[in-house]
């Protein structure tokens, strides 16, 4: 990659995240560490009812950050896991964090 | 009788040691993505194809060194292997460029990028991986859902959030409670997020050690 190119995509990802809410944040950082997860794996792990955390994902959902498939079960028939640019902002998002 | 057969075993062992090379640097890749569930990660398909296609490249360059040297490394194939063993995980793990355009230039150059290549395949083996690891807490609280009471749900993750046994965040105190006197929710939704947060606050082996400890519920 070019640096130019380098640039307008650091740019285009900080755009991105400079929209996102302080639990949108969260929430995609839980989803990169665990890779995929239940959304209400994830409700529990930030002490939210499923409904409240529902509300983010489908946000997230929108703006193409994260994705779902199903898996047979009762307990939850979807698990959400991160796109590519979802993954990007999560990395983005990490390097920000260490500077 | 057995007998050892060393002919053999001096044309089987550098081929072993490249592959063992190979898996070690491998599991040692997977170990430190998932610290916290290192065995039920590497048990997975994903970890399993990782390890094996790293074992397989291995064995298959150091066939092909032998090949092209011939005769020539009759006398030291232990050491061939050893480098090619350890020489080939750094080849792997790295962008050779080759023409490379002085400042300024709108060219990008010529590079081989092993290393890219390299990252796809363990990307790809990661998402099997958390497919795996995520399917199987999923099912662990589905089977806790079927087999345990409400209240045996209640009193362990009473016990792991506000007894003090992990350094929670301060909602963790009432969390059980906001679940439990939601109106809305059936006693199913109910156990299925006390199971999930007995998982994700006491770890796999909880709800495994408490799935044990308790008599399966007939249906």
């Amino acid at each position: 990659m070019s640096t130019n190119e380098s640039t307008f995509e650091q740019s285009s990802l900080g755009m991105i995240a400079n929209n996102l809410t302080d639990q949108e944040r969260h929430l995609i950082n839980l989803i990169r560490q665990a890779g995929a997860a239940a959304p209400a794996e994830l409700a529990v792990k930030t002490f939210m009812l499923p409904e409240e955390a529902d509300q983010i994902l489908n946000d997230l959902g929108q703006k193409g950050l994260i994705t779902s498939q199903s898996v047979e079960s009762t307990a939850s028939p979807q698990l959400v896991r991160l796109t590519d640019l979802g993954l990007r902002i999560a990395r983005f998002e990490l390097m920000k964090k260490m500077r | 009788m057995f007998t050892l057969d060393v002919p053999h075993l001096s044309t089987v062992l550098p081929y072993l040691l490249v592959a063992t090379i190979g898996f070690v640097i491998a599991i040692a890749e997977i170990i430190t993505v998932f610290e916290n569930d290192a065995v039920r990660a590497l048990r997975t398909g994903g970890s399993v194809l990782l390890i094996f296609l790293n074992a397989l490249f291995a064995i298959a360059l150091l066939a092909i060194v032998y090949g092209v040297r011939g005769e020539d490394t009759a006398n030291n194939r232990m050491w061939i292997a050893l480098g090619v063993g350890l020489g080939f995980s750094t080849l792997l793990r790295t962008k050779f460029t080759f023409i490379k355009p002085l400042p300024g230039s709108n060219e990008e150059g010529l590079a081989v990028s092993l290393d890219e290549l390299y990252d796809r395949l363990q990307r790809f083996c990661r998402r099997q991986i958390d497919q795996r690891l995520a399917t199987d807490r999923v099912q662990t609280v589905d089977q806790a859902m079927t087999e345990l009471e409400l209240p045996i749900l209640e009193q362990r993750l009473r016990l792991l959030l506000e007894g003090g046994l992990i350094l929670a965040d301060p909602s963790a105190a009432t969390y059980v409670d906001r679940i439990l006197t939601q109106t809305s929710y059936t006693e199913s939704r109910k156990k299925m997020l006390l199971a999930f947060a007995l998982l994700n606050y006491g770890g796999f082996k909880t709800l495994k050690k408490v799935l044990k400890n308790n008599p399966v519920r007939k249906r």
